[in-house]
């Protein structure tokens, strides 16, 4: 693949997720030339904790970058800039002298930090955290993480006093190993922590209060694609230039630039983000207001985000509990054995209902069973499912900013199922395009930190980049979606205050955050 | 070396060969490809036969690996391989600028399995599940030439473009020379303006599961005629991943 010994200005990205830790390697022409990624071990100590060991992310780091490098014959004098996007919300404390962690990182789905955000709550801030933070208090962002940890690590709050510790989303931590000692953050990570004011993007000192965090702890926050520092280890001479959240990576990867442009990644949850221009628009209906991204010297570019829990994860609920398929992709070919959902839909309220609904009491229904029904109109309702709750975030996105977007641009597992994608496409009403490269998340990690770099010369540079690979018009009447959409509100209906009419009360049924 | 050894050894060479062939052979083929008595191969076939390893359309048919081992022919179901192929088939758009298919035999047609656009932003539509004629289409003619299935009459042998070859003797000539080379040339036959290259997508034992093709115009897929050998060698090495990534999944 090497083509020659000259410098090749190659622009690497690291996304540090979930599941795993990856390496990506891009050419000038937007072209991945290689990746590499080791998966990492995900511990749940209790029921609902969740739990990632810092160390050995950040030593997979120290393998999947010159894996990368080697399968593309390069050197780190090739690379000329890194991004980095990474899992939002999830954090880990450690020791500034040594740079050891203190603390297990505490993911995304751990909802340890409930009680604080009870109290916080019952203490009456929340009108003041939403209006500083444009996000409600909630167990999943990384403040009430924190506060957790200051109350239960011994010795924490104490040293964190004296500025001993560091705290950090998974981009401050990498950061710091790479540069050897740099305490920085992003925008876009700050903006899902609930202490970063959103009009100012620093800090906000209130906040701190409420959260009665340390500012010493805390990272100093830059633009996303901003001067992050140079490698010391892993790449080494080779500026960081660009950090972000994943969702807004992929944003940024499918290069929404425009107010109005929007994306939904399908995976094991869905995550559709739109650009809302420069003024932020308030998180309502479960909609949570968010940076998408800043860049150095111009306002930053908000989004408005909508979290779907249970999307991929219902087909693969449906392969793994139920048996309905042996692989997630073959719910297409079952759901195609029949033309329609026969009557039947499903509402998977695993933790109860999200955006825009937001019922915590809400559970999982199967409706409209009669002895009709099939494995096949299961299999269609099942894809439904994920059409329809995109639908309604879309709507509440609509009527919450006043826009509509022109289309939907799609990336993720999910999306090389095409019934589903034409779903989508008519209960929308809206065109759904998929782009060439679906790791939209390390495409835009690498766009941030190449533009930063000088790599591309501006956005319109990487918007030409992005390539159609496909594309689903709409096609269902709307008498017909006028109807269908009745019928899944009727089933939503079902669903809803499941757990009020629990016969057992006094199950520890915590309502968690505020995504899943 | 015990007799039984030998004979699993004769066993595997058998089914080694019938693999490789793509197609049903006949005992005579088999015995002299395997170079044993034909007394002794007919043996050999009845007691894998009995245990379900080759099979026989007819009593006085060819010999074939049976589906079942030869497995994923048949059993592979379509959204699984187009799951497994879509990230490179992706990359094979990305590094030639060509439209790319992925196509299944569907009995006397070639099925689109997966369709990814020539990536260059103009409005294109989504051909998944469109038929494509197997005699007329560079995926077709891969098909017809690696997997068995209805062969079509000579009144199906449609003319679509006056390069369409309708002559079953230029035909099979033409299938030949795809076996034997590894991929098959459309130059205009199924719609003037389009070219294309097709390659087998092979699966454990050999056999053709699927063909793998990249559409565009003719200076972009031919040299002289012939394949271009740029996009040739990214197909070939396309679907040597999808087949890596597809083995192992039904
Ligand atoms: N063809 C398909 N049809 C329906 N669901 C699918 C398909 N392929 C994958 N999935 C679902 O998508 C999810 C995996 O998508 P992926 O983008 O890899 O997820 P993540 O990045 O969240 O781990 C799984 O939950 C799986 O059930």
């Amino acid at each position: 693949m090497s083509v020659g010994p000259h410098s090749r200005r190659l622009v690497a990205s690291i996304d540090q997720g979930t599941g795993s830790t990856r390496c990506l390697l891009f050419d000038a022409a937007g072209r991945l030339v290689s990746l590499a990624q080791r998966e990492h071990a995900h511990r749940y100590p209790r029921p609902g904790w969740s739990e990632h060991d810092a160390s050995e992310i950040w030593s997979n780091v120290r393998r999947v970058v010159p894996q990368a490098l080697s399968d593309a014959g390069a050197t780190p004098d090739d690379v000329v800039a890194l991004g980095i996007a990474n899992q939002r919300e999830s954090c880990v404390v450690w020791e500034r002298r040594t740079g050891r962690p203190l603390s297990p990182v505490i993911t995304w789905e751990d909802t340890r930090a409930s009680g604080v955000i009870e109290q916080i709550v019952a203490a009456g801030h929340t009108e003041a955290v939403l209006a500083a933070t444009g996000i409600p208090p909630a167990s999943y962002f990384a403040a009430g993480r924190l506060r957790w940890l200051l109350d239960t690590v011994p010795d924490l709050e104490r040293r964190a006093l004296r500025g001993e510790v560091a705290f950090g989303t998974m981009e401050t931590w990498l950061i710091w190993n790479l540069t050897g000692g740099e305490h920085l953050t992003d925008v876009t990570n700050a903006s899902r922590t609930n202490l970063m004011n959103l009009d100012s993007l620093r800090w906000d000192s209130d906040m701190l209060d409420v959260f009665d965090i340390p500012e010493e702890t805390l990272p100093e926050i830059r633009a996303t694609a901003d001067a992050y520092g140079t490698c010391a280890e892993v790449l080494p001479g080779v500026p960081i230039t660009a950090a972000l959240g994943d969702q807004q990576a992929a944003l940024f990867g499918q290069t929404c630039f425009d107010v109005g442009q929007s994306k939904c990644t399908f995976g094991t949850g869905a995550f559709f983000l739109m650009n809302v221009g420069q003024t932020p628009v308030p998180s309502r209906h479960g909609l949570l207001a968010t940076v998408g991204y800043a860049l150095p010297g111009e306002p930053p570019v908000f989004a408005l985000e909508g979290s779907i829990a249970v999307a991929g994860s219902l087909v693969q609920w449906v392969r793994d509990n139920v048996g309905l398929v042996d692989t997630a992709p073959r719910i297409e070919t079952l759901a195609r054995t029949v033309s329609d959902n026969g009557g039947c839909y499903v509402v998977p309220a695993f933790s109860g209902l999200y955006a825009p609904r937001w019922d915590a009491q809400a559970r999982g229904v199967i409706v409209g069973l009669t002895a009709y029904v099939t494995s096949g109109h299961l299999a269609r309702s099942v894809l439904e499912a994920t059409a329809w709750q995109t639908a309604e975030v879309v709507e509440a996105v609509e009527q919450v900013s006043g826009q509509r977007p022109a289309s939907l641009r799609v990336d993720g597992g999910m999306t090389t199922n095409h019934l589903l994608m034409q779903n989508v496409a008519d209960v929308l009403d809206l065109p759904v395009e998929r782009p060439l490269f679906s790791e939209t998340v390390s495409v835009g990690a690498a766009y941030a930190a190449g533009l930063s770099a000088g790599v591309w010369p501006d956005l319109d540079a990487l918007r030409r980049l992005w390539r159609r690979a496909a594309s689903w018009q709409p096609e269902m009447d709307s008498a017909t979606r006028d109807r269908e959409r009745a019928h899944w509100a009727h089933a939503v209906d079902r669903a809803r205050g499941w757990l009020d009419h629990d016969p057992a009360p006094g199950r520890d049924e915590q309502a968690r955050g505020l995504t899943g | 070396m015990s007799g039984n050894v030998q004979s699993v050894e004769r066993a595997a060479s058998v089914l080694t060969v019938l693999a490789g062939a793509h197609r049903s052979m006949d005992l005579a083929e088999i015995a002299s490809a395997v170079g044993l008595p034909k007394t002794t191969v007919h043996g050999l076939l009845a007691t894998m036969r009995g245990v379900g390893w080759v099979e026989q359309d007819r009593p006085s048919a060819g010999y074939r690996v049976a589906r079942r081992l030869s497995g994923l022919a048949t059993s592979l179901d379509p959204a699984d391989l187009r799951s497994a192929a879509t990230p490179w088939m992706d990359r094979l758009a990305l590094d030639t600028g060509l439209e790319v298919h992925l196509a299944r035999r569907d009995r006397d047609v070639a099925r689109l399995v997966q369709h990814v656009y020539r990536p260059d932003n103009t409005a294109q539509r989504l051909r998944v599940g469109e038929a494509l004629p197997l005699h007329a289409t560079a995926l077709g003619k891969v098909l017809l030439a690696e997997t068995t299935g209805a062969e079509p009459t000579a009144d199906q042998l449609e003319t679509f473009t006056r390069f369409t070859v309708t002559d079953h003797g230029v035909l099979d000539e033409e299938l030949a020379g795809v076996r034997a080379e590894g991929h098959a040339v459309e130059t205009g036959e199924y719609y003037p303006d389009l070219h294309g290259l097709a390659v087998p997508v092979r699966g454990s034992v050999g056999e053709c599961l699927a063909a793998l093709a990249v559409v565009g115009r003719r200076d972009e897929v031919l040299e002289r005629g012939r394949a271009a050998s740029k996009p040739l060698a990214a197909l070939v090495r396309a679907a040597g991943y999808v087949s890596r990534s597809i083995v192992g999944l039904a």
